[in-house]
């Protein structure tokens, strides 16, 4: 007895009666307290062979006891989210605190899973009522096609009620007759009658309708993906798949009626990343469709003719599922299964080219089944493939803007413990030219910091604001990647610059503003900048300002230099620059900054003959910037413009930003620094292109004390050493030219003490400053004044 | 209300007697299988003698002068399969009574316990002795053998369901087919568990 009640896991009331009755010594009191304490729990273990397939459910005689139950009848187990129907037998040694049941009668979630080192409780276990039925509807999946066609109605109705005699049911409910070695595999239970929530029992009484045949294929196909896809930020995109989808599929004969054929192909084309196959399965999962599956590189094989052979074999596939319902077939990758014929000098991938689209030809105008195709590279694909008749719709996905970023952050947090200081609205601002992936990237780092930086210590693994600020340094925009013009830089503040107050704010306003304002220039009317010229003579902070611009801004910032763009290869610059100038729209808004322009450039007025490089970089660089329109494939968003207009009022005022945001900031602003500007081609500078030339002059005497400042912050400096005096002094000095002052002053210190020195002195300074010249001359500076005065 | 003790007394003893009549029907069933495999090793002749008559070409033997020769002859042999056919429908009549014998008892065990179930409290239903199992475990043998028989039922039927004209392979591997049901595992099921209780169903 007490050994009994020490081994197993005891049920409350039975354990608490024998508390008072009996007397035990004190180990088994504590071993039974224990029981009580921890809830009674049944470890499931794997079925006895002989049991399989019969219904049963196997416990122990406590457990039985207290559910009340008796021989064989039904109780229902819920684990793994889904609920198993079973009836109640006795463990045959009579051992409490384990279970054992059948998956013959389960919801689909449960179908062929395997319980494996389950705890289950008890409440997990209720007995159910249940009705003999008068009718039952049921589902038939069944194992091959051929098996479909050669069964006749009654036989397989008469099959039906064989293998449902004497089984327990639940509606939504599959019983599966898997163990028998008959043509069917499953029976989709989808109708009772007497309509019951309980369960049912099948008698010989019972009649069977079959309401449809399915082959265990398709059947299994859309199972596969029946876990629920979250896609953010796509919705709009989303429907108009739908809407592909579904007519075919659900409304032919109207298709048939207007004399339509049915699209019988779509090409989804986008950049890597921004969610093009997890949409087509969230898509075929919503409209019931089976999808079938096809990577572009896994078709080719090694012999001749086998890669051909492969895609006759996919096609057939797809054409057998379709016969049963709606089925999809998604190419994925299609550009390296289908490259341009002309170009490749390949014979084995022309055929399968030319395989791919006689198979296209023939498919079915039935609209069963519809080709996917997906592609990152669409100008590589065979213009053949991308006519109407074979796919007849491109659906173009772009870079996520604002708005869909916050939609797919929402969407990525709403399953992480977020901590309530991470503002999403700020980290959608920040990650200009994230993608879906890249987005779930950051998050996953994120949640990695913390799981890092928890580990330690406290138990609460909540996702704090600080941790994606970590990851946000980690991970790069996917679409930069590779990129010609990404540079990385030592931050620089606006702080960081002495003087030069006054360009300072024209900077700000003409960059700063219009991407952290938009909505004061929208309601202004102004549009803002396209390019901006800074011109000035060497050393004097160009660059760096242009660097504290994009800091303070939060956009993407993208650079380039004459050494990425030349290369020996006739054509290749000119490709370069326009790559460039697409990777900055694709994470717009963004600043592309063009160092040195006047070495990039050529100009076209002065009379040298031919077609230099650098004129074709110019003409290049003038249709970037107002060129007649963008490429169909670089299309992001959607027209929003109307809803900003009509609508706006009942919006949120953080979400009427937000649209601001998104319509005001899409496009590129060009900055542009040169020493020489008048070595640029007039056209280059009339606005709309380079619209605002702001010169920055050398460092006045006020500009250079701060600059000196500046640039003896981290150095000792002697007592007597007076900067005003050497912002006096310095005339002609750029900021270039001060910085050198200072170090070469320090150096000086440095090399009379012998390494020793503590503090710069002003007599280092006085004796550097005899030694160095100024960089600026003054016919430089006549030369810049008379060009600013020619400007009107 | 009853006691406890009637209301076991009474389900052992419709226990007792479904296994009796279960023993009998074994019997029945054992002896009408018997029956038909010669008829099923005929059913398989006559199927590889239509093939061979397919594949033959008769105009180029010596009985290319008996015009119709080769339809006589398939005429003759699908009538003699159609024979047999009938005959093994006839049999499979049979094992069908015998099954719904045994679905009947068994049910009528179940119902008997259902209706006494609120006198039979647990520790009675899971008592035994060396000589007499419990009561849970003799009608999870009932449910064993009912399920048993409905089985293998179904199975011959559906082979015999599967016979087509124009699948002549197919009926001259039946014999082969057939007897891979009677090889199955755990083919003495009914046997073992007669023998389980074979000390139950003597006593009185």
């Amino acid at each position: 007895m007490e050994n009994y009640f020490l081994y197993t896991h005891t049920h409350k009331s039975v354990s608490q009666s024998t508390l008072t009755t009996g007397t035990f010594r004190r180990g088994t009191f504590v071993g039974i307290v224990s029981a009580i304490m921890a809830e009674t729990v049944l470890k499931v273990i794997p079925l006895d062979p002989e049991d399989y397939g019969t219904q049963r459910c196997r416990l122990g005689p406590n457990t039985f006891n207290s559910l009340g139950l008796k021989l064989g009848s039904p109780v229902q187990v819920t684990v793994l989210g889904g609920t198993s129907l079973c009836t109640a037998w006795l463990r045959n040694d009579l051992a409490d605190g384990f279970l054992q049941f059948d998956l013959k009668c389960t919801t689909v979630n449960l179908i062929e899973k395997f319980c494996r080192n389950l705890m289950v409780n008890v409440r997990q276990l209720k007995p159910m009522p249940y009705v003999k039925l008068k009718n039952a509807t049921v589902k038939v999946v069944i194992k091959t096609q051929k098996a479909k066609k050669t069964f006749c109605q009654t036989m397989l109705r008469e099959l039906v009620k064989e293998l449902l005699r004497n089984i327990y049911v639940c509606l939504n409910h599959v019983v599966s007759a898997t163990s028998l070695e008959t043509p069917v595999a499953f029976l989709d239970v989808v109708e009772l009658d007497p309509f019951t929530k309980e369960a049912g029992l099948v008698t010989a009484k019972t009649t069977i309708q079959i309401k449809e045949v399915i082959v265990l294929d398709w059947y299994r196909r859309v199972l596969q993906n029946d876990s629920e896809i979250p896609v953010g930020g796509l919705e709009e995109v989303a429907v108009s798949l739908k809407e592909i989808l579904k007519l075919p599929f659900y409304y032919p004969r109207t298709l048939m009626e207007l004399g339509l054929s049915c699209p019988k192909g779509v090409l989804l084309v986008g950049p890597p990343g921004v969610g093009k196959s997890l949409l087509v399965k969230s898509v075929c999962k919503e409209v019931d469709a089976c999808l079938l599956t096809m990577a572009g590189p896994a078709i080719y094989g090694s012999r001749p003719g086998e890669s051909e052979e492969n895609l006759r074999k996919i096609f057939q596939q797809a054409k057998e599922l379709s016969d049963e319902g709606p089925c999809v077939l998604f190419i994925d990758e299609i550009d390296s299964l289908c490259p341009k014929r002309g170009s490749s000098s390949n014979a084995p991938e022309n055929r399968v080219v030319a395989q791919l689209l006689t198979l296209m030809d023939g498919i079915g105008s039935d609209g069963q089944l519809i080709i996917m195709a997906a592609t990152n590279r669409p100008d590589a694909l065979d213009p053949a493939l991308r006519r109407p008749g074979r796919f007849d719709r491109e659906i173009v996905i772009g870079v996520p803007t604002l708005k869909q970023r916050k939609c797919i952050l929402e969407l990525i947090t709403s399953k992480m413990p977020v901590s309530t200081d991470v503002d999403l609205h700020y980290l959608a601002e920040m990650t200009v030219g994230y993608v879906g992936a890249d987005l779930t990237a950051l998050c996953r780092e994120a949640a990695m910091q913390t799981a890092l930086h928890t580990c330690q210590g406290s138990e609460n693994h909540v996702i704090k604001m600080t941790a994606f600020h970590e990851s946000l340094k980690k991970i790069q925009p996917s679409c930069l990647r590779s990129s010609i013009g990404l540079t990385e830089f030592h931050p620089v503040t606006w702080e960081q610059i002495g003087g030069l107050e006054d360009i300072k704010r024209k900077l700000k306003q003409s960059i700063e503003w219009p991407m952290k304002f938009p909505e004061a220039f929208f309601r202004m009317g102004l549009t803002r900048p396209k390019g901006i010229l800074l011109f000035g003579p060497p050393g004097c902070a160009k660059t760096t300002l242009v660097k504290a611009a994009a800091m303070s801004s939060h956009c993407s910032f993208l650079s380039i230099s004459g050494a990425d763009l030349f290369s020996p290869y006739v054509g290749d610059s000119e490709k370069i620059l326009s790559q460039v100038f697409r990777q900055a729209r694709a994470s717009a808004p963004s600043i592309l900054f063009l160092d040195e322009i006047d070495s990039i450039l050529g100009s076209r007025s002065d009379n040298r003959i031919g077609h230099s490089a650098q004129e074709r970089v110019l003409s290049v660089l003038l249709n970037e910037l107002d060129g007649v329109g963008l490429k169909v494939t670089e299309r992001r968003g959607t027209g929003s413009k109307m809803l900003l207009l009509e609508g706006s009022q009942t919006l949120l005022e953080e979400d009427k930003q937000l649209g601001v945001k998104e319509v005001c900031n899409k496009e590129v602003m060009i900055v542009a620094a040169t020493n020489r500007p008048d070595m640029l081609d007039d056209a280059l500078l009339r606005p709309g292109r380079l619209d605002k030339m702001i010169y920055v002059p050398p460092p006045d005497e006020v500009a250079r004390l701060s600059i000196l400042k500046i640039c003896t912050k981290n150095t000792p400096l002697h007592s007597d050493v007076c900067l005003e005096e050497l912002a006096e002094q310095t005339n002609m000095f750029s900021g270039a030219d001060l910085e050198n002052l200072c170090k070469e002053a320090a150096l000086l210190a440095l090399q009379e003490s012998d390494l020793d020195a503590s503090a710069v002195k002003h007599s280092h300074f006085v004796k550097t400053l005899k030694n160095t010249k100024p960089s600026l001359t003054n016919q430089q500076l006549e030369f810049y004044e008379k060009l600013l005065t020619k400007q009107p | 209300k009853m006691s406890e003790k009637q209301a076991v007394l009474l389900v052992q003893q419709a226990l007792r007697k479904c296994f009796q009549v279960i023993s009998q029907q074994e019997a029945v069933w054992q002896s009408t299988l018997s029956e038909c495999s010669p008829l099923l090793h005929s059913l398989g002749n006559l199927g590889e003698q239509l093939q061979s008559c397919n594949t033959v070409a008769l105009k180029k033997t010596p009985l290319k002068d008996f015009l119709d020769l080769e339809q006589c002859l398939k005429h003759k042999l699908i009538m003699a399969m159609e024979c047999v056919l009938e005959k093994l429908s006839g049999k499979m009549a049979f094992l069908q009574k015998v099954r719904d014998t045994i679905t009947n008892q068994v049910a009528t065990v179940f119902q008997l316990y259902e209706q006494h179930t609120g006198a039979l409290e647990l520790s009675t239903i899971t008592e035994r002795s060396a000589v007499t199992p419990s009561l849970a475990n003799m009608m999870e043998w009932l449910q064993d053998i009912e399920r048993f028989y409905r089985r293998r039922y179904l199975k011959r039927k559906l082979l015999l369901q599967a016979i087509r004209d124009d699948d002549l392979s197919y009926i001259q591997a039946l014999p082969e087919s057939w007897n891979r049901v009677l090889e199955e595992k755990k083919q003495d099921l009914v046997q073992d568990i007669l023998l389980k209780v074979s000390f139950f169903m003597e006593t009185p």
